[in-house]
């Protein structure tokens, strides 16, 4: 049943004979469950008759969240009325398909895979179908419930398999050789945003409940620096895991553990360095370029602080770029720096990568990569000079929610994460306090 | 949430921020020349409080993140044993801070390296410890020389063991097993040590049996036995099964070290492509060893329900969640 078209029966059977019509509820393009994951972003859908059975006049039907569903929907219709918690939709007998969207209701996502179902309601009757989905964010790692928590250890643990796992590749992008794809330069922030969907969706083809987290470090974090979660650090620097968490068999380079010593009391202390240098309060990052008008080449010295002053925040792998990817916690580090981007993007309307405030200028003396219209190591899978000679990973990840970016990604593509500018550029991800408005 | 209102209430966020003025981090204008020259000079003096100095020194190298000067007077600072500590440290932070953020810290690694090599035997402990990170990270030859000598005569370690151990795990060399297997199997060296030796030695080959048998024997620490046991799944996952097996099937043993066995068989090592879905990956557990292992499964569902180590019942209903279906 898995990956075909489900259809919807709806309307039982009358007792006379006449049988039950059937629906089809396309999502994201998808008629299978493996399109029914939604964020803030609306999802483009459609509803059409398949099987009118009976009916011979045109089906009003209602769309609304079922009762019980753990996170909130939002319909909205193409002709542009605002969004609402219910939506009233003519369904032709011909089976002309009659499109709308679907998006999560801000500040209410759900929290495991299917709590939340789209009631289709005929006439004002009694609900005749129900599909479940998924309203899947990316959430700060301490407001995650225990299964969340379970659910995400458990597809990291699998994709890095002991070492063994195509967590490999990612480790292998995040290299000395290859600092300058990522690094030092305009594209640091849409680089790694692509790294960090590429990783999401690797570990979503694992578990599709899963979204990555994100550290807030300019917080404390205890639930994070737990052993049931990312580990506590020991005198040697290497971290301790409960013998129950699958992370204790994280390997890298073909050795297993994490080795990681925080320069701070991460129970109680946002991030500092090791003379207390501690990292710029989201505030301050949303704030940085102010001055200059909110202007992303104002915005991107955030590569230093707060990104570099969290990373050095600690001793141990993730303190240097060669081997920060060796410790998974790079990614909730990463996630976050993303995030405050995605932030700063919402706040001062910087989505579109046609405006000039929203990346740097083109610039023929900027290395190949950071210019919007380049594509990106390594998933453009180019070796020649000056990129570097191998491309682990292949082309980036593809997602059943979206066809965006696509396999070989251009920076342009990263700038528009929810495809305001054309929603075929939606990269398929939200976070939690990040919303589409 | 209404988005407008969370807008609002992000707006007011920023602008209590803005009103707090910038703190000394944020304070990120780019320097006039004499203003980052004012700033040096002040890093340099020896005879301002070592604090200032500190906090100076890592201003500068904010102002002046185009310029090399800071990283050139963190160097010195950073050698010269006759500054405060605190004025090192904050040297070290800064060259840390430029290694991850500027492309122009590429050229000075040379220099960066061969600063950090000259103090691994400074009495600033935490320095010492900080300088051999970096080196055994980038590899350095002699770093491992040293800290393999030090856990070979105790005389001579620059650090504790249970450090250096970790740090020679970033580049192993097989002259290193010998001592290593020494350090985990003596219970003359302290537990730390012995369960860092046991860790690493979980990618030598040659250790298997040294491993199992710490896994196995009741007399080791608990904590040794669960490293040893973690390890040996990576070491020899065919063996680490039927270990697993016999310490899950025992009771009267550990309850951390059956988690550890029992979270192992949850998760065992796939050597195809990772699993496609999530009724694939649920699949995964229990693997072709204990597949129509009646008895296992028995003694899961048991522990499961009864036991009274939380670790041990979570990790059992792991099991059962993943095992594969009768």
């Amino acid at each position: 049943m898995a990956n075909q078209a489900e259809s919807i029966r709806a309307s039982e059977p009358d007792g006379k004979g006449k049988a039950s019509m059937q629906l089809e509820l396309s999502i994201n393009g998808r008629a299978d469950e493996r399109g029914r994951y939604l964020s803030w972003t609306p999802s483009p859908c459609e509803l059409r008759v398949l099987d009118p059975e009976g009916a011979t006049s045109p089906v009003a039907v209602t769309l609304r969240a079922g009762t019980g569903s753990v996170a909130g929907l939002m319909f909205r219709d193409p002709a542009g009325a605002p969004p609402g918690a219910e939506l009233t939709l003519t369904l032709p007998v011909d089976g002309t398909p009659v499109a709308f969207s679907v998006a999560g209701e801000f500040g209410r996502a759900s929290l495991d895979d299917r709590d939340t179902t789209i009631e289709i309601v005929e006439g004002g009757g009694a609900p005749v179908a129900s599909v479940p989905v998924m309203v899947r964010v990316r959430k700060n790692a301490t407001a995650l419930t225990p299964d969340e928590r379970d659910r995400f250890i458990a597809a990291f643990a699998l994709l890095n398999n002991r070492g063994d796992g195509p967590f490999r590749a990612f480790r292998d992008m995040h290299v000395r050789e290859a600092s300058e794809e990522a690094h030092f330069e305009a594209g640091f922030l849409p680089w790694h945003r692509a790294y960090l969907l590429d990783l999401e969706r690797s570990l979503q083809a694992i578990d599709p409940s899963v979204a990555l987290p994100y550290w807030r470090f300019d917080q404390p974090a205890p639930a994070l620096f737990d052993a049931d979660f990312f580990g506590e650090s020991l005198r040697s620097g290497m971290v301790r895991f409960a013998a129950s968490n699958p992370l204790q068999f994280w390997a890298t380079d073909g050795r297993q553990g994490v080795l990681r010593t925080p320069w701070f009391a991460p129970a109680t202390e946002p991030a500092r360095t090791d003379t207390g240098v501690p990292v710029l309060t989201e505030e301050e990052t949303l704030l940085l370029g102010e001055r200059a008008g909110h202007r992303y080449g104002d915005f991107v010295v955030m590569e230093r602080q707060p990104h570099g002053a969290a990373h050095v925040s600690f001793d141990g792998f993730i303190s240097d770029i060669p081997s920060a990817v060796r410790d998974p916690l790079f990614f909730l580090l990463h996630a976050n720096v993303d995030r405050l981007w995605a932030k700063w993007q919402w706040l001062h309307g910087r989505f579109d990568p046609a405006l000039a405030a929203s990346y740097v200028a083109p610039d023929p003396g900027r290395r190949v990569g950071h210019n919007l219209a380049d594509t990106m190591w390594p998933w453009n899978e180019i070796t020649s000079p000056p990129r570097p000679p191998t491309a682990p990973g292949g082309p980036l990840e593809g997602s059943p929610a979206t066809a965006a970016p696509g396999p070989q990604p251009a920076v342009q593509q990263m700038i528009d994460l929810q495809g305001r500018f054309g929603a075929a550029g939606r990269l398929g991800y939200d976070y939690d306090d990040v919303p589409f408005e | 949430m209404d988005p407008r209102q969370y807008r609002q209430q992000v707006e007011q966020s920023l602008e209590r921020a803005r009103s707090a003025g910038p703190s000394e981090e944020s304070a990120s204008e780019p320097a006039a020349s004499q203003d980052l020259a004012a700033m040096l000079a002040q890093a340099r003096d020896g005879s301002a409080d070592p604090a200032l100095r500190a906090r100076t020194l890592l201003r500068a190298s904010r102002v002046g993140a185009d310029d090399d000067a800071p990283i050139t007077l963190a160097l010195e600072l950073l050698a010269d044993e006759a500054e405060p500590a605190a004025v090192r440290h904050a040297a070290l932070d800064l060259l840390q801070l430029a290694a991850v953020t500027s492309a122009r810290f590429a050229a000075r690694r040379p220099e960066y390296l061969a600063t950090l090599r000259a103090i691994i035997e400074t009495p600033d402990l935490p320095l010492r410890e900080r300088a051999l990170g970096v080196l055994a990270r980038e590899r350095d030859a002699e770093a491992q020389r040293r800290l393999l000598e030090g856990l070979a005569d105790p005389a001579k370690a620059l650090v504790a063991p249970e450090v250096a151990i970790p740090l020679l795990g970033y580049d192993l060399e097989a002259g290193s097993f010998p001592v290593l297997r020494q350090v985990a199997a003596s219970d003359a060296v302290s537990l730390p040590a012995r369960i860092e030796a046991a860790r690493v030695l979980a990618a030598d080959p040659g250790s298997r049996d040294l491993i199992e048998q710490l896994a196995r024997d009741r007399a080791e620490p608990e904590a040794l036995r669960q490293v040893a046991a973690a390890g040996l799944h990576a070491n020899d996952p065919a063996a680490a099964r039927r270990l697993a097996r016999e310490l899950v099937l025992a009771t009267d043993e550990s309850a951390e070290v059956q988690a550890t066995s029992l979270t192992a068989l949850a998760f065992p090592a796939e050597r195809a492509e990772h699993a496609a879905g999530r009724e694939e990956a649920a699949a995964g557990g229990g693997d072709e060893g204990d597949e129509g292992d009646e008895r296992l499964r028995e003694r899961v569902e048991e522990l499961a329900q009864q036991a009274t180590s939380e670790d041990l019942r979570k990790s059992a209903r792991a099991y059962l969640a993943r095992a594969k279906p009768r």
